[in-house]
C-alpha cells in the first residue's frame, strides 16, 4: 500500500502576454501524465535537469499550485479534491525543505519563530511544551538550543539547511519533499547534510521525495529513482538498477554526464557521454507534445519517436520505462539498454 | 544624520512649545505692537494683528507634525492593508483597485485633496484626512509592488506548506520584509504632507484662524505683504527646512537599508606591488613555486594576497594569503576549493578586478613576459580584452540583453583589433561556428534571451576567444548549466585549449570537472594553496588531508551503504584563520606540530603540499574510494 499516489498528473501554465498586446505565448506544459508512488518510510528520488518539471511536481504535492489534470492521493487524503483550504492534517503530514538556504528562511524572524511556527499552527503547542519541542528539534539536526535566539543570517549555508530541516520535521510528517536540499552547499557541508537526512529518515520513518539534478547524490539517499525529462517521467526503478543499468537512453546519458573525480574513470565516461548524446544540447526548442521529448538528442532515435510518446512498460529491474526501443523498435521489452549496444552503455 | 538632528529639534520644540514660547500664540500681548521688527521682546517680530511670530512659529511646529502624522497614518491605514490584499491575491480585485489608484494619482495631489475637502468640509483635521486619502494611493501602489516581489520568496512557500493562513503569511512573513521600503516612503510622504498643509492652510481651507500653523502664518503674512514681507519669512523658512530635513533623512534611511541588502559589488582596484613574505618561498625555488613543471609559463603569480576591511572595525582581513601559481603554455590548471577559499578572488585579482573595498598585492604577476603588477589601468584593460579571455558562471549576466550576440562578440574585434564592420561580422560567424553554435549565419542576429543557458555560455566563450587570448580564465563555467550540457561545454573548452595552444585557468568546486579537464591542479583552502601537482598524482595519492577529505566526501555513482565520509566542522571565516595550519581544527591527523607555527608550501611526493605530516601520512585517493 503506497503512501503517496500520483496518477496521470499534468500541470500546464498558461502562456503570458507577448511583446504586442494581442500576442499570446504558448502554454507551458511543465508536467505531463506523471505517475509516481511512494510507500511509507521509503525515499524516492526525482531526478531531472532544470525545466524538466521535477520542482513543479513537488509543488503540486505541496499544494503550492493546482494541477491541470490528474490526481494526487496521500493516505486517505484526496489532495486534488481539496477545496480552497488545505486541511491542517495534510499540512502536518507533508512538509518541505527547499534548495536555497538563504531564501527559504524569513530573514525577519528568529530561528525560534521559524521552527516553532508549524508547531504552533498545526500542533497547538504553547509555552514550555513549545520551547521543549523546539530545543529537541534543534538537537535532532545537530544544532544547539541557544541557536534558537539568533537570526538566519548568522548561520552558514549548511546550518541554515539544518534549520529548514528542523522546521520541516516539527510536525513529524509522513512525507518530506526535499527540493534540491544539498545542491547549494559545498562538498564538505553537503556530505554532512546527506548523512543527517539519512539518519533522520531512519529515526523518524518519514518518506522522502528527494528532488535533485545530481544522480550520484540521489543514489546515496534513495531506494527508488524516477527520471524526468522535459515534463515526462521517462524511467523509474530501484536506485542501483537505474544507476548501474538504465533502460532509457536519457538516463544513460545522464549517468555518463556525472563527472567522476577519478581521471581514468572520467576519461571512460567522457567517451561514453559523447556516444550517448547527439546534437548540441539546448540547440532545439520545446519538443512537440505528442513526441518523445528526448528524440532530438537520442542516438537511437526512430521515426515513431517524433510522432508519439511511448506507453510505459515494466522493466526487468522492477520499474517502468517509457521508450519506443522497448515497445516498437528493437523490442528490448524492459531489459537494460546495455543489451542493445554493449559498447556504449553499462555504467 | 543632519536631517535627523534637525527633525529632533523640531519635535522637541513642538512638544515644549507652551514652555518655550515667550508669548501667547493667538493673542497679541499689546494690540498696538503691529508689524514690529525682531527685538529682544519679540524675537522674530509681530504680525499684522500684533501676535508674536516666534511663539506662533513654535506652535506651528506642533501643527506641522500633527498634520504630517495624520496624513501619513491615514495613508498607511488605508494603503498598507489594501496593498497587501491586492498584491497577495491579485486577480480582478487587483485590476479594479489599481485602475482607481492610477486615476487618483493622475490628478495633482493637492487638487485631488481640495476636491475631497469640498465633500468633507474645511478645517485642518478634515484637510489632512483628505491629503491622507490621496497619499494612501501611493502607499497602496508601493506595498503592492513590494508584496509582488516578496510573494515569490521561498520562505513564503515554506510558510504556506507549514500551514500558515493567508492572513498570517501576509502580516507575519510578507509585511516585515516590505517594511524598509514603506518606512522610507513614509518619511518622504511626511515631508509632502507638511507642504500640503502649508498650501491648503494658505488657501484658507486648512488651519483655522485660531490655529497657528505655518501655512496659516503665510496666509496672514500675505494680508500685510504691501507693508512688509518679514512675517512671511520665518514660516516660509520653517516649512522649507523641515521638508528638506525629512527628505535628507528619508534618503539616509534608504541608503542604510540598501547597504544592508547590498552584496559584494565589483569595483576595480589595482594590484599593488609588495615583496612576498619569506614564509611563502621558504625552501621553494621560485621557478618551482606552484608546482609547475612547465618550462614555458604563460602566467606566473607570486605572493598574491587580497585583504578586505572588516565591517565595524579598522582592521583589514586577509582573504587570500600569498598565492603562488604557474600556468604553462597550453596547460589547463584547475584552482579547486569550496566557497570562501578565495579561489574566485584570486582569479579576479589576476585580472586587476578586485571587488571594491578589497586591496590586492603581489610581488609579481607575469603574463607571457609582461608584468601586470603596477601596469597603468588603460594598458591593463587592453590586456584583459585581448590576451586574457574570461568566462564566468552566469552566461546571462555576462551578456547584454539589449544587443544581438553578434554585436557583442564583434565588439572586442572592432575595439581592440580595429576591424571593419564587415570583417568583424565575418570573424564573428567563424567564432560562433568554432564554439559549436549551429547555423551561426542566422544566430548571429539573435538576442541573448533566444538562447538556452548552454548556448549562451558558448556565446560568452566566443567573446572570450575573439582576440585570440593566451590565457582563458574560466570561473565555474559550467556550474549554472545542466549536467548533460556541462559535458559538452567541458569538451569545448578542452578542444579550444588544445587547438589554439591556449592556457586555461579553471576555477571550480567540482572535482569531477577538474578530473575531466585539468592537467594540473591547485587545491585552495581558507585563502591558501594547500596542495599542487599533476592531476593524476594529486587525486590518486593526495598529500594534504584537506584534499583527501574533499575527494572522499563527494557522492559518486557507486553502490554503498553507511555514511558518506565528511570533513567535520565548517570552513572558518577569514578573521578566524589561525597563524598555524588553517586546516588544523578540522583535521583528523592534527598534532602539536601543526599548531606550532605557519606551514610553508614544500615539495611533496607528487608536487607541493602545505602539511607538516605529508610524508608520514598515507592518505587515500580516488582509487581506494572507488573500490
Amino acid at each position: 500500500m503506497s503512501l503517496l499516489e500520483v496518477s496521470d498528473l499534468s500541470v500546464v501554465f498558461p502562456g503570458g502576454r507577448g511583446t504586442l498586446p494581442w500576442q499570446r505565448l504558448p502554454n507551458v506544459r511543465a508536467v505531463q501524465g506523471a505517475n509516481l508512488s511512494i510507500r511509507a518510510s521509503e525515499s524516492v528520488g526525482l531526478v531531472g535537469e532544470s525545466g524538466s518539471g521535477k520542482t513543479t511536481l513537488g509543488r503540486a504535492i505541496l499544494r503550492l499550485l493546482h494541477p491541470t489534470e490528474g490526481t494526487i492521493r496521500l493516505g486517505d487524503f484526496d489532495v486534488t479534491g481539496f477545496g480552497r483550504r488545505t486541511p491542517r492534517a495534510y499540512r502536518k503530514a507533508v512538509q518541505v525543505v527547499f534548495q536555497d538556504p538563504v531564501g527559504s528562511l524569513n530573514p525577519a524572524m528568529t530561528v525560534r519563530d521559524i521552527v516553532a511556527e508549524p508547531l504552533r499552527l498545526n500542533m497547538g503547542l504553547q509555552g514550555a511544551a513549545l520551547d521543549d519541542r523546539s530545543a529537541e528539534l534543534m538537537g535532532l539536526v545537530g544544532l544547539e538550543a541557544h541557536h534558537l535566539e539568533r537570526y538566519p543570517y548568522e548561520f552558514s549555508g549548511g546550518q541554515r539547511q539544518r534549520i529548514a530541516i528542523a522546521r520541516a520535521l516539527a510536525t513529524t510528517p509522513e512525507l518530506l519533499v526535499l527540493d534540491e536540499p544539498v545542491s547549494a552547499l559545498d562538498v564538505s557541508t553537503q556530505s554532512q547534510v546527506i548523512n543527517l537526512l539519512e539518519r533522520l529518515q531512519r529515526e523518524t520513518d518519514a518518506a522522502y521525495l528527494f528532488i535533485a539534478h545530481d544522480l550520484a547524490v540521489v543514489r546515496h539517499v534513495c531506494q527508488r529513482i524516477a527520471v524526468m525529462y522535459h515534463s515526462r517521467i521517462v524511467e523509474t526503478g530501484p536506485a542501483d538498477a537505474i544507476c548501474d543499468d538504465p533502460a532509457h537512453p536519457y538516463t544513460a546519458l545522464l549517468i555518463a554526464s556525472i563527472p567522476d573525480p577519478d581521471p581514468a574513470v572520467q576519461r571512460e565516461k567522457t567517451s561514453r557521454r559523447r556516444a550517448l548524446g547527439r546534437g548540441v544540447a539546448g540547440a532545439t526548442g520545446a519538443p512537440p507534445v505528442d513526441a518523445c521529448p528526448f528524440a532530438a538528442r537520442c542516438p537511437h532515435v526512430m521515426d515513431i519517436c517524433h510522432t508519439s510518446f511511448p506507453t510505459p512498460i515494466a522493466t526487468a529491474a522492477g520499474g517502468e520505462v517509457a521508450c519506443h526501443l522497448h515497445t516498437t523498435g528493437p523490442m528490448l521489452g524492459g531489459r537494460p539498454l546495455s543489451e542493445l549496444d554493449p559498447d556504449t552503455d553499462e555504467a | 544624520m543632519v536631517g535627523g538632528v534637525y527633525l529632533l529639534v523640531v519635535v522637541i520644540v513642538a512638544l515644549l512649545a507652551p514652555l518655550l514660547a515667550p508669548h501667547d500664540e493667538n493673542l497679541a500681548t499689546r494690540f498696538q505692537d503691529i508689524l514690529f521688527n525682531p527685538s529682544s521682546e519679540y524675537w522674530l517680530g509681530t504680525d499684522h494683528v500684533g501676535r508674536d511670530i516666534a511663539s506662533r512659529l513654535m506652535f506651528g511646529a506642533r501643527y506641522a507634525l500633527f498634520a504630517g502624522a495624520e496624513a501619513v497614518v491615514v495613508a498607511l491605514a488605508i494603503g498598507v492593508p489594501l496593498g497587501l490584499l491586492i498584491g497577495y491575491f491579485r486577480g480582478w480585485v487587483d485590476a479594479v483597485v489599481m485602475r482607481i489608484v492610477e486615476t487618483v494619482v493622475a490628478v495633482p495631489a493637492i487638487v485631488m485633496a481640495m476636491a475631497i475637502i469640498a465633500g468633507l468640509g474645511v478645517g485642518l483635521t478634515k484637510a489632512m484626512l483628505a491629503v491622507g486619502i490621496v497619499y494612501s494611493m501611493v502607499i497602496t501602489r508601493l506595498t503592492r509592488a513590494e508584496v509582488f516581489a516578496a510573494r515569490e520568496e521561498l520562505y513564503v512557500d515554506g510558510a504556506i506548506a507549514a500551514g500558515a493562513s493567508s492572513i498570517r503569511v501576509m502580516f507575519r512573513h510578507v509585511l516585515p520584509n516590505v517594511a524598509p521600503a514603506l518606512i522610507v516612503q513614509t518619511t518622504l510622504l511626511f515631508a509632502q504632507a507638511i507642504l500640503a498643509e502649508a498650501g491648503l492652510s494658505f488657501l484658507g481651507i486648512g488651519a483655522g484662524s485660531d490655529q497657528a500653523s505655518w501655512g496659516r502664518m503665510l496666509r496672514d503674512a500675505q494680508l500685510s505683504i504691501d507693508r512688509t514681507i518679514w512675517p512671511a519669512i520665518p514660516p516660509g523658512l520653517a516649512v522649507f527646512s523641515t521638508v528638506v530635513a525629512f527628505n535628507v533623512f528619508g534618503d539616509g534611511l534608504r541608503d542604510a537599508f540598501a547597504r544592508e541588502a547590498r552584496g559584494g559589488r565589483i569595483g576595480v582596484g589595482d594590484v599593488q606591488r609588495r615583496e612576498a613574505r619569506p614564509i611563502d618561498n621558504e625552501g621553494v625555488p621560485v621557478q618551482e613555486a606552484g608546482g609547475s613543471s612547465a618550462s614555458d609559463p604563460v602566467l606566473t603569480v607570486r605572493g598574491l594576497s587580497v585583504a578586505f576591511p572588516r565591517l565595524g572595525t579598522d582592521d583589514d582581513v586577509e582573504v587570500v594569503s600569498g598565492i603562488d601559481l604557474d600556468v604553462g603554455r597550453g596547460e589547463v590548471v584547475a584552482l579547486v576549493g569550496e566557497s570562501g577559499s578565495g579561489k574566485s578572488i584570486t582569479a579576479l585579482s589576476i585580472l586587476g578586478l578586485v571587488p571594491d573595498p578589497g586591496q590586492a598585492s603581489a610581488s609579481s604577476i607575469m603574463l607571457d613576459g609582461s608584468e601586470l603588477v603596477g601596469m597603468p589601468f588603460e594598458q591593463l584593460s587592453r590586456i584583459r580584452g585581448t590576451d586574457i579571455g574570461v568566462i564566468f558562471q552566469e552566461p546571462f549576466a555576462a551578456l547584454n540583453p539589449a544587443h544581438t550576440v553578434g554585436r557583442q562578440v564583434a565588439e572586442p574585434l572592432r575595439y581592440h583589433l580595429g576591424m571593419s564592420r564587415a570583417a568583424a561580422r565575418a570573424r564573428t560567424i567563424e567564432l560562433l561556428a568554432e564554439v559549436g553554435i549551429p547555423d551561426p549565419e542566422s544566430r548571429i542576429d539573435a538576442y541573448p534571451h533566444e538562447f538556452s543557458g548552454g548556448m549562451a555560455q558558448r556565446v560568452v566563450a566566443a567573446m572570450a576567444l575573439a582576440c585570440g587570448p593566451k590565457l582563458l580564465i574560466a570561473d565555474e563555467p559550467t556550474t549554472a548549466l545542466d549536467v548533460t550540457v556541462q559535458g559538452q561545454l567541458l569538451d569545448l573548452i578542452g578542444d579550444l585549449a588544445r587547438r589554439r595552444s591556449m592556457s586555461v585557468l579553471l576555477i571550480t568546486h567540482d572535482l569531477g570537472v577538474v578530473a575531466d579537464l585539468a592537467d594540473r591542479v591547485a587545491v585552495m583552502y581558507a585563502g591558501q594553496v594547500v596542495e599542487t601537482g599533476c592531476l593524476e598524482d594529486v587525486f590518486a595519492s593526495p598529500q594534504h588531508p584537506y584534499t583527501e577529505g574533499l575527494i572522499r566526501a563527494i557522492p559518486r555513482n557507486v553502490s554503498r551503504s553507511g555514511d558518506l565520509p565528511t570533513i567535520p566542522g565548517l570552513v572558518p571565516s577569514p578573521w578566524e584563520w589561525p597563524d598555524h595550519c588553517h586546516f588544523a581544527d578540522r583535521c583528523e591527523h592534527v598534532t602539536q606540530e601543526c599548531r606550532s607555527g605557519a606551514v610553508a608550501l614544500t615539495p611533496s611526493a607528487t608536487g607541493l603540499s602545505r602539511c607538516v605530516r605529508a610524508e608520514e601520512l598515507a592518505l587515500k585517493g580516488v582509487r581506494e574510494e572507488a573500490s
